[in-house]
């Protein structure tokens, strides 16, 4: 079932909380370069697989791999999978897992090139604008306390050039005139635009958007599909997201994954899905020209 | 309703609250516990209740007469202030100003007596400890309560290598202050994954932990009985204070003999310190770390999905505020020439806290200003200095109450767009 | 040795069950706030100088019996102990309700300091004490050999009595009454709760009754075990309290008990056998221990983070 070309392959994830089953056993791939939206009813599950594609969950169980640049990573083994029995007898499986318990933990997710947004908007909100968007870049920064301190040539160069990258995005986005505000003083629609800046800002190969367009009005949310279309073209980005604004994602998603109380009741193309009989029963009450 | 009968209402108010202030005051200020008999002290009670009554029921006059509830509501209500970004340029006026308050701070122990002197060098420790601490509450928004633990690693750091290696002050500093830095090190790894309260205990607990060990550990602390260091103690840089000696300092600069000579290299040392450690603090604004420490107070999930590792940023924190904490600790020794478990119980903690807190968590300014003047007011009105410890009480509650965020406003650095 | 562990457990169990009641206050109002009332400990300091007061100025009005002596001061004790609970969570507590987490973690600070000086300043600084009131005990069990006992004081008695009868009381209250029914569901949830017309507010400040008044009991039963005080146990007795809700798990009350036993048994096993000059490292030990490897406690249920 992987397929070369695709960047995120999820391998039949199952997810408990207690006992209650989030997810079983779902499958699927998203294809590099691609618009991938997954879209269900609510309490289907999607922000439990964007919380396991972006390790802040560790999954029951199943795999989810990952195309970065460093090569195929699994996500669960990267943040620490919890131990086992069998962990005990053998020392090498032990000592990774511990070394990845210890050292390891959801940021590296970002760091190998999955960013994401959240459903409800984390910003900074005592920082400005430009602030949150330095947060983003913290990786490629120089950390040592000396040339900070002293404000030191190379310091300075990348400090700049992690601004310019800010601005760059702030105008893509049209906040550059909001640059120094505070990002807790900023309009909804606007801080929605910052995440998705602040997410692009870490340089992903993947950026996981959970519901961009919740709460958008109609002209602000066909913005936005004119963006997330630019990032897949432009800045040759994968897109995975969520939502629920129908009308958007048909008319941006190449492929569509339908998701009901924790399977997957149907994958395919826009078109293939609104004529799915599954789908239509899942979204019983939703009238059909709508979907 | 009418104006007859909210008078109505405020009199049955003020009137049950007289009933709980009589419960309040009538057993715990009217009587006064002597051995297993008790005296009266109804005065001080009746004082206490028909004050705050009285005020209680000014209050709610004010409140009724629509005039005076403007103004009384304006001064009276919360405000939290938001930080606000900094003006593109420093202003002159405000670069005159810094630069007469550091002139003015190095001339200061030329001219103030012994006692003030020590009093200033004891304001200074506290500025050392309130911006290490400001890192950790102020900055990365954990609440540490333990703080008084760096400052003792950092004194019995500096008795104990004397006591026992007899290692001099300025090598003994260093090394103490590394230590505090591994002991906060040690206490940020089993509190990684807290936050809020349950971070606040623990850190609670292990001041507690530290300072019971040095009262107990007799054989290496001397317990109870503390560390005598030798007068004079400091030395400068290796050419001692004292009276006696042939080769002291003032043999050396020919001058007479003076108590204060080791004070003043003392006050002086350390305000050079402390002025280092506020240019850091200021720009660990703009750097990384610290940036991302502040991330992590506003998010730290936000923080964790832009790959900025959580774990080691707490570390960090921890570490260098106990740092500071520790050198802070250092000059404590080097300034009493004693150390006792007593100088390091949780009131001091709770003091730098207030500190900090007063200063407007997160500002530079706002908290050497609050440090210096929470130290220096006990001293200048000595009439306070026995409800010193009420006073931080009181300050803590009601700025939490009345201004959240301090004093003074959080000042956010610009980042302006490079011209290229 | 036999007698020891006799010995050690019936001080464990009477050191215990006041852990325990002062705990409640703690993982009640944890789990109806949220937030750790850092000045709880203090509210039980005071309690135990207005029982040395009370058994100061009852004694000196009119001998009488001790049981009597001893029900009237709860009687009076309680209830201010109670009002002081109610007035810390008006003056200090309410305003903050819905601030920030840390605001109202360093007003409970200030509101601790602020009680210890209060008393420091009001009663003088130095310890006090009250009179031995009950004498003698049950020798449970002889060494043969040695001929050592271990004895349970009468004192120890009443303190178990004491408070086996309040845990009783307020299992009924919380269990089957309407104001208990009220706290539970604000415990659940405040929001729905206060749409269906429970007072939340008035559930509250009853919560901060209830806990302070409980620490009444305890200041009474821990200043006739102990006799001695200042104004500075709270702050001990606070953190051990709060350890003890801890071990039980945060937020649940029967826990809290449990915790305090735990705590008080574990305790004074370590002070009786180990190292008594340590006791309250190891309890310290104890708290960061749980805390670090099950922040849950025994009987609390596992939080999941939110995203």
């Amino acid at each position: 079932m992987p397929t070369s070309d695709s960047v995120l392959s999820i391998k039949n994830l199952t997810m408990r909380f207690g006992g209650i089953l989030a997810l079983s056993d779902i499958s699927f791939n998203v294809k590099k370069n691609s618009i991938t939206a997954m879209i269900g009813p609510n309490g289907a599950g999607k922000t439990t697989v964007f919380n396991c594609c972006t390790g802040f969950y560790i999954a029951t169980s199943g795999d989810i791999e990952f195309e970065s640049k460093k090569g195929l990573k699994e996500i669960a083994t990267l943040i620490g999978r919890d131990f086992i029995w069998g962990d005990f007898i053998s020392p090498s499986k032990f000592f990774t897992k511990l070394y990845y318990k210890m050292f390891s933990g959801s940021f590296e997710i970002n760091r190998i090139g999955i960013a994401r947004t959240f459903q409800n908007v984390r910003l900074f909100k005592e920082m400005t604008v430009i602030e949150n968007l330095l947060v983003a870049q913290h990786q490629k920064l120089n950390w040592n306390l000396f040339s900070g301190t002293f404000n030191t040539k190379s310091y300075q160069k990348k400090h700049e050039e992690c601004i310019d990258q800010a601005f760059f995005w702030l105008d893509k986005l049209g906040l550059t005139k909001d640059a120094q505000a505070l990002a807790g003083s900023l309009a909804y629609g606007k801080t929605r635009r910052l995440e998705l800046a602040r997410a692009m800002c870490t340089s992903p190969l993947l950026v996981c958007l959970d519901e961009p367009a919740a709460g958008l009005n109609a002209r602000e949310t066909e913005e936005l599909s004119g963006i997330i279309k630019d990032l897949r073209d432009e800045f040759k980005v994968t897109v995975f997201l969520i939502e629920h604004d129908m009308r958007m994602v048909m008319d941006i998603s190449e492929k569509i994954i339908v998701l009901d109380h924790g399977e997957v009741i149907a994958e395919g193309a826009p078109k293939d899905i609104q004529s799915n009989q599954k789908v239509i029963e899942a979204y019983l009450g939703v009238s059909d020209d709508e979907l | 309703m009418s104006k007859k009968e909210s008078y109505k209402k405020l009199f049955k108010q003020t009137f049950l609250f007289f009933l709980v202030t009589v419960f309040i005051f009538v057993p715990l200020v009217g009587i006064k516990l002597l051995g297993w008999k008790y005296s009266l002290r109804i005065p001080n009670a009746l004082f206490l209740i028909f004050g705050l009554t009285v005020i209680r029921f000014m209050i709610g006059v004010i409140n009724l007469t629509p005039r005076l509830r403007g103004p009384f509501r304006k001064v009276f209500s919360q405000v939290s202030y938001l930080p606000h970004v900094a003006p593109t340029s420093i202003s002159q006026r405000k670069k005159s100003l810094l630069f007469l308050v550091i002139a003015l701070s190095f001339v200061l122990p030329f001219v103030i007596e012994q006692y003030w002197l020590s009093v200033m060098i004891t304001a200074l420790i506290y500025v050392m400890l309130s911006l290490g601490l400001n890192i950790v509450i102020g900055f990365a928004g954990l609440l540490d309560l333990g703080y008084v633990a760096f400052f003792a690693v950092g004194a019995y750091g500096v008795a104990l290598l004397h006591h026992f290696f007899q290692i001099d002050f300025w090598l003994a500093m260093p090394i103490a202050a590394f230590l505090a830095m591994l002991v906060g090190g040690l206490l940020a790894f089993p509190v990684l994954r807290m936050h809020g309260d349950y971070l606040a205990i623990v850190t609670l607990g292990f001041g507690e932990i530290i300072r019971l060990l040095l009262n107990n550990w007799t054989e290496f602390t001397r317990g109870p009985n503390g560390v005598i260091l030798p007068r004079p103690y400091i030395s400068f840089f290796g050419i001692p204070f004292d009276k006696n000696s042939p080769n002291s300092f003032h043999n050396l600069l020919g001058i007479e003999y003076s108590l204060s000579h080791k004070s003043i290299f003392l006050y002086l040392c350390l305000l050079l310190i402390v002025i280092a450690v506020t240019y850091f603090c200021l720009r660990l604004k703009k750097m990384p770390l610290g940036r991302s420490w502040e991330a992590l107070r506003e998010d730290e999930i936000a923080c964790r999905s832009m790959g900025i590792n959580h774990v080691t940023i707490k570390l960090f924190a921890f570490g260098l505020g106990a740092f500071f904490g520790g050198i802070g600790g250092g000059f404590f020794a080097a300034l009493t020439e004693f150390v006792s478990p007593s100088s390091f119980t949780f009131i001091e903690s709770a003091l730098v806290v207030s500190i900090v807190v007063l200063g407007g968590l997160g500002s530079i300014p706002g908290v050497i200003i609050a440090a210096v003047v929470m130290t220096l007011l006990p001293e200048v009105l000595r009439d306070i200095a026995n409800v010193r410890v009420l006073m931080f009480g009181v300050v803590m509650v009601v700025m939490m109450i009345w201004r959240p965020r301090g004093l003074t406003r959080v000042l956010r650095p610009r980042f302006n767009k490079t011209s290229k | 040795m036999m007698w020891e562990i006799i010995q050690q457990t019936v001080n464990g169990l009477a050191l215990g069950s006041i852990y325990g009641l002062i705990a409640i206050g703690y993982t009640m109002v944890y789990g109806i706030i949220g937030m750790i009332n850092f000045a709880h400990g203090d509210i039980y300091m005071l309690g135990a100088y207005v029982t040395a007061i009370s058994i100061a100025v009852i004694s000196s009005i009119a001998s009488m019996p001790v049981v009597l002596l001893l029900s009237l001061t709860v009687l009076i004790v309680v209830p201010i102990t109670a009002l002081h609970g109610y007035v810390l969570e008006k003056i200090a507590y309410k305003p903050l309700r819905h601030a920030q987490k840390l605001s109202a973690l360093i007003t409970a600070i200030g509101m601790s300091l602020f009680l210890q000086n209060y008393i420091q300043i009001s009663q003088g600084a130095r310890n006090q004490g009250i009179p031995t009131l009950i004498s003698g005990g049950f020798t449970l069990w002889t060494d043969k050999i040695s001929s050592l006992s271990a004895v349970m004081s009468y004192t120890q008695v009443v303190i178990l009595v004491v408070t086996l009868v309040s845990m009783l009381t307020l299992a009924y209250v919380i269990k089957s009454t309407s104001l208990g029914r009220q706290c539970r569901s604000t415990q659940q949830d405040q929001m729905m709760s206060a749409m269906l017309g429970v007072n939340t507010d008035r559930v509250i400040s009853v919560v901060f009754i209830i806990g302070a008044g409980l620490a009444g009991v305890g200041s009474v039963l821990v200043t006739l075990n102990y006799g001695s005080f200042d104004f500075f146990i709270g702050f001990i007795a606070g953190i051990k309290a709060f350890t003890a809700a801890v071990l039980g798990g945060i937020g649940s009350v029967t826990g809290a008990m449990l915790g305090g036993l735990l705590l008080g048994m574990s305790e004074s096993f370590f002070s009786g056998l180990v190292n008594a000059d340590y006791k309250d490292v190891f309890a310290f030990g104890l708290l960061i221990f749980f805390m670090v490897f099950k922040p849950t406690g025994l009987l609390g249920t596992p939080e999941v983070t939110k995203v």
